[in-house]
């Protein structure tokens, strides 16, 4: 024989055989539900809310503040190299032969005048006491009778 | 508390989150097992009637009162679960039969279900239903709602609510007897 079921017949329930929540559910589930309203929330007060609790005035203040602290650290961040100074020229010549400077001077286009000298060893005052033996009044006299004009020497 | 209280409660920004807090206790059990007799497991029933009270709050300025509040809340509900359940099927790329299966391995790994083969038939029955008249029975078998509010919540007449319902019966009456067959 056919079973039967009807739906009538079997024991009906207030919802389904499901396991139920876990205890004390629905005690913190108002809770849970207020706490993520935009109003009534705690998670804004815990992240930025305390702002909105500022007067209009500081916050106005702080956003200034903010600005003018984010323009600094990117201008110091996209601020050229410090230039190498003199001495780091000096140093770094050091190195080069001798041989190799004067091929450089001679082919490159590039000429030592008469002001290059002059701002060099007044920087450096020891840079020409090794190679020139003259004192500063022999050598003001030889200066004294080049031409008064801009001349190339190399 | 009654609704109307509630409302007029909800009106005044003083007492807002009072009568708020009023709103959620007195239906949450209601929309929990509505939403747990559609998605099955807790923690979706749970985050999905966490969702259904925020969107309760937001619109609740905006309820117009032709409809009780009570029947509002459940529509939103309905909506909420149907959505869950079309998402999750267009996400994964499943068929209806598929999102079924998955219910039913849930319904299977219940305990509060062991031992009790004719009511888990039962439950596995019902869950080849589609969601929509899934919905239409839950609403007729286990709440008991009168057609006329179920048309409310779900927005359909209701010569359709009864002729979805009867078929729904029918469905799963077969299913259960040739399970047991």
């Amino acid at each position: 024989m056919k079973p039967v079921f009807r739906l009538d017949q079997h024991p009906r329930r207030a919802q389904p055989l499901l396991s139920e929540p876990p205890p004390g559910y629905f005690e913190q589930l108002p809770r849970r539900v207020m706490a993520r309203l935009p109003q009534a929330g705690t998670n804004s007060a815990a992240g930025w809310g305390w702002l909105l609790a500022l007067p209009l005035a500081w916050r106005t203040s702080l956003a200034s503040s903010v600005m003018l602290v984010g323009f600094a650290a990117s201008f110091w961040l996209t601020a050229p190299q410090k230039p190498v100074g003199a001495a780091g020229v000096t140093t770094s010549l050091d190195t080069v032969s001798r041989l190799e400077l004067v091929e450089y001077l001679l082919s490159s286009e590039a000429r030592v005048e008469q002001t290059d000298l002059t701002e060099l060893t007044a920087a450096h005052a020891d840079l020409t006491s090794g190679g020139i033996r003259a004192s500063d009044a022999e050598i003001t006299d030889v200066l004294d009778t080049q031409p008064t004009d801009e001349s190339v020497i190399l | 508390m009654e609704d109307h209280e509630i409302l007029l409660k909800f009106q005044d920004p003083a007492s807002r989150n009072l009568a708020f807090n009023q709103l959620v206790r007195k239906y949450q059990q209601k929309v929990y097992w509505h939403v747990r007799k559609m998605v099955i497991d807790h923690d979706d029933a749970d985050d999905l009637t966490q969702d259904v009270f925020v969107k309760v709050w937001k619109h609740l300025p905006t309820f117009r009162q032709d409809a009780q509040l009570f029947t509002w809340i459940y529509r939103i509900a309905t909506n909420e679960c149907l959505s869950f359940l079309g998402s999750k099927r267009r996400k994964f790329l499943l068929p209806l039969t598929d999102v079924g299966a998955e219910l039913a391995q849930k319904i299977e790994a219940d305990p509060a279900l062991a031992g009790d083969e004719i009511e888990l038939t039962l439950q596995k029955a019902i869950l080849t239903l589609p969601d929509k008249q899934r919905l239409v029975f839950n609403l007729r078998y286990y709440d008991e709602m009168p057609y006329e509010q179920m048309a409310e919540v779900t927005g359909t007449s209701v010569g359709a609510l009864k002729a979805s319902y009867h078929h729904a019966v029918r469905k799963v009456e077969d299913y259960v007897i040739r399970a047991t067959d």
